[in-house]
């Protein structure tokens, strides 16, 4: 962007080794006053480590920054907070059971201390609720501990903190790094987040990092786009569109096969029933009932909150869960005891929405998790795993779903989003599957490792696997699904088939959620 | 981040056995400048036998710190059966068979203990076991009247002191055959791998279709059954079961867990790699009779390269912070 203003921030030629291996090369970022920057780029691009580097807890293995004229070189996170960059971190970095000016003024307490040693918190309330007041966020309670708000406010407590903390060590203009600030919250908070930032745009400077290339449109100035650990493209705003970000990131058009809707398979009458939830009841889901058969793509949308998650916590016995009604697999009815247990022996597979926690073990190799559901199928002599046979299940599907890792030893901490989704994947193709539940399954997936599992799902679906697909993604829902259930407070409002000539738009959709 | 703690993060797994490996060498290294019997055979099967207990508990240990859980009454209940074992040779005058049976059943039981209080109850380990050490101490000293019990038995004395196979002490030889199983079943079995899925991440375990409580079970009960077996092997070396006689293998057995390799998390590490840390704590205390080190002194000495070895060896990387 060809601007006579000079930017405040600049990074020059920056690099980041990790141990010899090069993650970026050769990066230039300039971020000017009052402005809301974007970097793009598909998982693995570089962009969270371009974001650290700012942020002062990588430091650049090559090249330089420059802050408001100086040379930046921030050794820690806290001596760049002083130099006026904060981050919102994507896993809040706030102290839950402290209160809210206790988390704004962590770690600067000393700055406050009165005679003898005690903190001056009526000062440090004083002037947390100043400030609270003047960026619009007066429903705040500087005094209530910070783990009673809610996801988002607790955000926004976290972005305040940003502009007291510049505020705190003179800063006039400071920059606030925004990683994945939308992943975690619905739309209607997104919408509050965004109008925030705009509002807030007169103070400060932003840099965002989304995995919805929708926000950089609605929100961005101007935007990055790193690819392999380079600046591909530096667009201003006019300049950027969906499918150019698209192009830019992976380096081809998207296309209308994005959802592989041509694959979607016809259903018939004669294929057998898998799943069907009776009358599924409890916490605030009320009655709701559905079927699926064999080789289709059921899929539950909803607000968050409407209850969708529940059901499938059901399905697949992940406590705490429903119990009123039934939940049947093949004409067997589900126990509430123990069920997480009968639906994996039921042939169940179950892809959590929270991958590092519920669906992959970070610590552990990506051939343990592979063979995590499927033990029985790697040993030699009963209940001794075979090394060897195990080895080749992990290089089998390594191959299979095209995961880059460096082996099947390769923990799984170390992969991208994407690659772990399809080690958490490989994991119950292994054991194989009549039904897999698909919780949010691209969530923070790069986009080229998303198309990767559409078309894995669709191949599933030519072997009369049936899928249950929950979702907070509208595109995905309706491309997707061969029916629709859209939820709402915890009951099924209405059911849709969705083939591919006549899918819904997502305002017919959106409709029945609110 | 310095040249060194990169180095240290490339070639974490290499140096997680090199450390006590170069710690045990060194150790060897001046005890032998001491005195030049230190490497002798007659020495080597002593410290076989010295070690050959702590061994035991420490495999035991090794199978509930993997899983992410600890086992603080792993030294009680090697009082616990050390003494009752004594009680029934000096009162009932059973046979050896007889006693490892029940010694055995014992050790099981104090570790199903802790298992329902930790799985099905839910009490987290750290207390469970730590109020249950102290029941089992209790106990001992209760059942044995606060005196020692001192007891004649061949059969026993041979359990512990005699020599199947050439020079090889007994002790030695069940705790290394023991050992061997235990490392073999850690590395290799469904249950290890078990462990490793739950100490490194439970929820992904449970809904993997892991049976969560039954391996935590298991892995208690193998913990009790290990301490009853090395409280046999004790009372069996001495003839004399006295209190508290086991309280020392606690520290001892974590300590050696720790300098092995595997992280107090749970998750990493491995039942076989426990043996360094073992013979490490073991070189030191032995070496330290032969070089003639003031048996008081000794104690503080111990404490002190516990120390030193484990802020050495301790696996870092997975404590979000240090409590």
């Amino acid at each position: 962007m060809s601007d006579d203003r000079k930017p405040i921030f600049q990074m020059r030629a920056a690099a980041k080794r990790f141990a010899g291996v090069t993650v970026i090369e050769d990066v230039d970022l300039d971020i000017f006053a009052n402005e809301i920057v974007g970097i793009a780029g598909e998982n693995g691009a570089g962009k969270s480590t371009t974001l650290k580097m700012i942020a002062g807890i990588y430091s650049p293995s090559e090249g330089s920054m420059a802050l408001f004229g100086r040379a930046f070189a921030p050794e820690r996170y806290t001596d760049a907070v002083r130099a006026g960059v904060s981050m919102v971190f994507q896993e809040q970095a706030l102290v839950p059971n402290l209160r809210v000016y206790e988390n704004f003024f962590l770690s600067h307490e000393s700055k406050f201390s009165r005679a003898g040693g005690f903190v001056d918190a009526g000062r440090m309330i004083d002037l947390s609720e100043r400030h609270l007041r003047k960026l619009g966020l007066g429903h705040i309670d500087p005094r209530k501990v910070t783990a009673s708000y809610e996801f988002h406010d607790r955000q926004m407590i976290e972005i305040a903190k940003a502009f007291v903390l510049a505020d705190f060590f003179e800063v006039e203009h400071p920059i606030l790094l925004l990683d994945e600030p939308t992943a975690a919250i619905g739309d209607k908070e997104v919408a509050v987040l965004f109008e925030s930032i705009r509002r807030f745009r007169d103070r400060a400077s932003f840099v965002l990092i989304t995995h919805r290339l929708s926000e950089y449109m609605t929100l961005c100035d101007r935007l990055y786009v790193m690819k392999d650990g380079r600046m591909v493209a530096e667009m201003a705003r006019g300049e950027f569109s969906t499918p150019r970000i698209h192009q830019a990131m992976v380096g081809r058009e998207r296309d209308e096969e994005y959802y592989k809707e041509k694959r979607q398979r016809t259903v018939a009458d004669s294929d057998e029933i898998v799943l069907s939830v009776d009358k599924l009841s409890g916490g605030h889901v009320k009655r709701v009932s559905f079927a699926l058969r064999q080789g289709e793509i059921l899929g539950i949308g909803g607000l968050v909150g409407c209850g969708k998650e529940e059901v499938a916590r059901a399905v697949v016995g992940f406590e705490p869960f429903p119990t009123g009604g039934t939940v049947t697999i093949r004409g067997n009815k589900l126990p509430v005891r123990n069920r997480g247990k009968s639906c994996v022996t039921a042939n169940v597979g179950f892809v959590p929405k929270e991958r590092k926690i519920e669906g992959m073990i970070p610590y552990l190799s990506v051939a343990a998790n592979m063979s995590l559901a499927a033990l029985n199928k790697v040993t030699v002599l009963p209940g001794f795993i075979s090394a060897v046979r195990e080895s080749r299940l992990a290089r089998d599907y390594i191959k299979l779903l095209h995961i880059r890792t460096t082996g099947p030893g390769q923990l799984c901490q170390y992969l991208s989003g994407g690659n772990q989704q399809k080690v958490v994947m490989a994991k119950w193709l292994a054991k194989g599957v009549d039904l897999l539940v698909l919780d949010n399954p691209t969530r923070g997936v790069d986009v080229g490792a998303k198309e990767e599992i559409y078309a894995l799902m669709r191949d599933l679906t030519a072997k009369g696997v049936a899928i249950l697909l929950i979702t907070d993604d509208l595109l995905e829902l309706i491309g997707l699904s061969n029916r629709i259930l859209i939820m709402r407070e915890g009951e099924a409002v209405t059911e849709r088939p969705a083939p591919p000539e006549a899918k819904p738009t997502e305002q017919e959709l959106v409709s029945f959620m609110i | 981040m310095g040249a060194i703690s990169t180095f240290y993060q490339t070639h974490r797994t290499t140096l997680g056995v090199l450390i006590p490996l170069a710690f045990l060498i060194l150790l060897i290294a001046v005890f032998t400048s001491f005195n030049e019997r230190f490497l002798s055979w007659v020495n080597v099967f002593n410290l076989m036998r010295q070690s050959s207990i702590l061994l035991l508990v420490a495999t035991g240990t090794t199978f509930v710190i993997l899983m992410g859980a600890i086992d603080l009454s792993v030294g009680s209940i090697v009082t616990l059966v050390a003494i009752t074992a004594a009680l029934l040779l000096r009162e009932a005058g059973m046979s050896a068979i007889e006693i490892v049976a029940i010694g055995s059943a014992i050790g099981a039981a104090c570790g199903a203990i802790n298992g329902v209080l930790v799985v099905y109850t839910r009490v987290p380990s750290f207390v469970a076991t730590l109020s249950t050490m102290i029941v089992f101490g209790g106990i001992s000293t209760w059942v044995a009247g606060g005196a020692n019990v001192t007891f004649r038995n061949a059969e026993m004395t041979w359990l512990a002191s005699g020599k199947l196979i050439w020079q090889i002490p007994n002790s030695g030889l069940w705790a290394l055959v023991i050992f061997a199983t235990a490392a073999f079943v850690g590395a290799r079995s469904t249950f290890g791998r078990a462990l490793y899925a739950i100490g490194a991440g439970g929820t992904a375990a449970k809904l993997s279709g892991i049976d969560v409580a039954r391996i935590q079970m298991i892995a208690f009960i193998v913990s009790g059954i290990l301490c009853g077996l090395a409280g046999l092997l004790l009372v069996a070396r001495t003839s004399t079961g006295t209190a508290r006689m086991g309280d020392d293998l606690l520290l001892e057995a974590i300590a050696a867990v720790v300098m092995g390799g595997t992280a107090l998390s749970g998750g990493a590490g491995g039942v076989h790699r426990t043996i360094l840390g073992v013979l490490v704590i073991s070189v030191l205390k032995n070496g330290m009779n032969v070089a003639g080190v003031h048996p008081y002194a000794q104690i503080g000495i111990t404490g002190l390269i516990v120390i030193i070895a484990v802020t050495l060896t301790l696996d870092r990387s997975r404590l979000a912070s240090v409590k």
